[in-house]
């Protein structure tokens, strides 16, 4: 059952989160996969796998390596499509007891409004992130993600389609975050996931070549949470909608960093990998700080490490 | 879940463990898996995937080979270890159908097979085991395969134990003079499993092959671990880690 305590409530440009802990897209499939493993009463919300147009098969194998404190991986954004993903797997998302949003993700700007517009009629969609940041598709992401007026344009045109929620989920790959954060801020997004996987490779010592078949991957886990801290500091004190924070979260104290950095939400993607037991530990965490510092919100904190 | 080490025998780079994890034992079937966490610490990274090598009266064993460090680390753990486990996973072996089966393992390929030959023998079905390494330390629970019942045929290939040459030859001369249906299951290598599927659709044998691959979470989320089957990618850990012979794309 659903512990209700106000406590940990939180709302996240529309969409309302009964704690501030969201298993991030791309970590939890279509929800179903973890029945069993994770109880979804525990959780505020889950981001379901990133969705295009047409299905995806992904990138060739190897698509994942090891390294130290995180991770490489080249998924490739590997999905259904939107027409199966309404029809097969919306269904079970329903149920979920948690707040459910929706990635979606595209090559061309068109394709991301078509995927909305094709999910605007569906029941059970809390909101929507779009994913403007995957460094592993050579068309469908990143190019969204790096220049203001590129990213400007496509959250204009993705606001002008739907009335739910809209969440922007920012690359750490660029030289500077906040002239995205604030175009997309201007262009209406209601939130900013701060951010996605960084750029890197490892090499195969036997066969001297890159381990991943896509050569490069993205970079996840405790190895990437100070940078990520680090531009959610920097995107919180340049915007006036939520930040939610992501990169290398596994416990209640690293969520609590990223909440007083400014975040009002945290993702948890890799740990829920090494642990489907982590996103539940770490809102129980929280619970047991606010009541061990007699604070009432949650929302107290957000920003309060700020100087 | 966390689980307690209980013994853990060694034998050159193989190490046999039993843990007291009774859930997992009573819900585990032959061809299932387990990731086992071995170190609250970041190294390895990920948890490491083993097959089931046997469960019930509370127990699971495993029988794994020191490669990397995450097997290494397992391979050396002393008794009263405690390590935290999620499993069982993936799909297993086929048991319904009274066809005689001819199980084939190699080297620590041959772990879920001793499950699954009790699990078949349980039911009387007839089994043989065929093992097969690269020297007779290779040849792994010969006598634990023994003690269910099945009909144990073991080759090396240098010829220090058994029939000399790969544990397919003794397979397609059984397969040869069989008279009435039988079914395949196998574990090892990707050339012996390759091999095994051709001998499979050759002597019309139902075959099912056990996979391996590197996993990031296993339980069907991250699609890090496909494998090309029927022309598509499926997940080993989830619609996996056994997939019928004839339908797994060798070559891609």
């Amino acid at each position: 059952m659903r512990k209700s305590n106000s406590a940990l409530q939180v709302n996240v440009g529309g969409v309302k989160l009964a704690n501030p802990v969201i298993l991030a897209s791309g970590t939890c499939g279509y929800g179903t996969e973890l029945e069993g493993w994770l109880d979804f009463n525990t959780i505020g919300g889950l981001v379901a796998k990133s969705i295009t147009l047409s299905p995806r098969t992904g990138n060739a194998m190897p698509r994942v390596v090891e390294c130290a404190s995180g991770m490489l991986n080249a998924i490739g954004l590997a999905n259904v499509g939107v027409e199966a993903f309404c029809r097969e797997k919306l269904p079970a998302l329903r149920k979920c007891p948690c707040a459910v949003l929706a990635n979606v993700a595209g090559s061309r700007a068109e394709e991301y409004i078509h995927v909305i517009q094709r999910l605007e009629k569906q029941p059970g969609i809390a909101g929507l992130e779009l994913n403007v940041s995957c460094p592993n598709v050579h068309a469908g992401g990143i190019e969204f993600g790096r220049d203001p007026k590129v990213l400007a344009k496509l959250v204009s045109a993705a606001r002008r389609v739907t009335r739910r929620p809209l969440w922007i989920k920012l690359s750490p790959n660029v030289t500077d975050i906040v002239p995205l954060a604030k175009a997309a801020e201007a262009a209406g997004a209601d939130a900013l996931t701060v951010a996605n996987t960084l750029v890197g490779m490892r090499m195969d010592l036997a066969r001297h070549r890159p381990v991943l078949a896509n050569l490069t991957g993205g970079l996840s886990g405790p190895a990437i949470k100070p940078v990520a801290l680090a531009l959610v500091y920097k995107v919180a004190g340049a915007v006036k909608i939520p930040v939610v924070g992501c990169g290398g979260i596994e416990t209640a104290g690293d969520a609590l960093e990223f909440i007083l950095a400014g975040a009002t939400a945290v993702q948890i993607g890799t740990g829920t990998f090494r642990d489907p037991g982590i996103p539940g530990r770490v809102a129980a965490g929280l619970r047991t700080y606010l009541a061990h510092r007699r604070l009432h919100s949650i929302l107290d904190l957000v920003g309060a490490g700020r100087v | 879940m966390h689980a307690e080490l209980i013994s853990n025998r060694h034998f050159g780079p193989y190490a046999h463990l039993t843990f007291s994890a009774p859930a997992l034992a009573r819900r585990a079937k032959p061809g299932q898996f387990v990731e086992i966490r071995l170190t609250g610490g970041n190294a390895p990274f990920w948890r490491r995937p083993f097959s089931i090598c046997r469960a019930g009266s509370g127990r699971v064993e495993f029988l794994i080979k020191a490669r990397g460090r995450g097997s290494q680390l397992l391979a050396q753990a002393a008794p009263k270890t405690m390590v935290d486990m999620v499993g069982p996973l993936g799909n297993g072996f086929t048991l319904a159908g009274k066809q005689p089966r001819l199980l084939v393992g190699g080297g620590y390929g041959i772990a879920p097979m001793l499950f699954l030959a009790q699990q078949l023998r349980a039911k009387n079905i007839p089994v043989e085991v065929f093992i097969g390494g690269r020297c007779g330390d290779d040849l792994l629970l010969r006598r634990e395969m023994k003690l269910t019942g099945a009909r144990v045929t073991c080759s090396t290939e240098d010829g220090s134990y058994g029939h000399t040459g790969r544990v397919t030859e003794p397979l397609e001369a059984r397969l040869k003079q069989a008279k009435a249906p039988v079914r395949i299951a196998a574990c090892g290598p990707h050339a012996m499993l390759k091999a095994v599927t051709r001998l499979a659709a050759h002597y019309r044998a139902e075959a099912e092959v056990s996979l391996e691959e590197v996993m990031a979470c296993g339980l069907g989320v991250c699609n890090g671990c496909v494998v090309k089957i029927k022309g598509e990618y499926q997940r080993v850990c989830k619609d996996g880690p056994v997939f019928q012979a004839k339908d797994v794309d060798w070559h891609a």
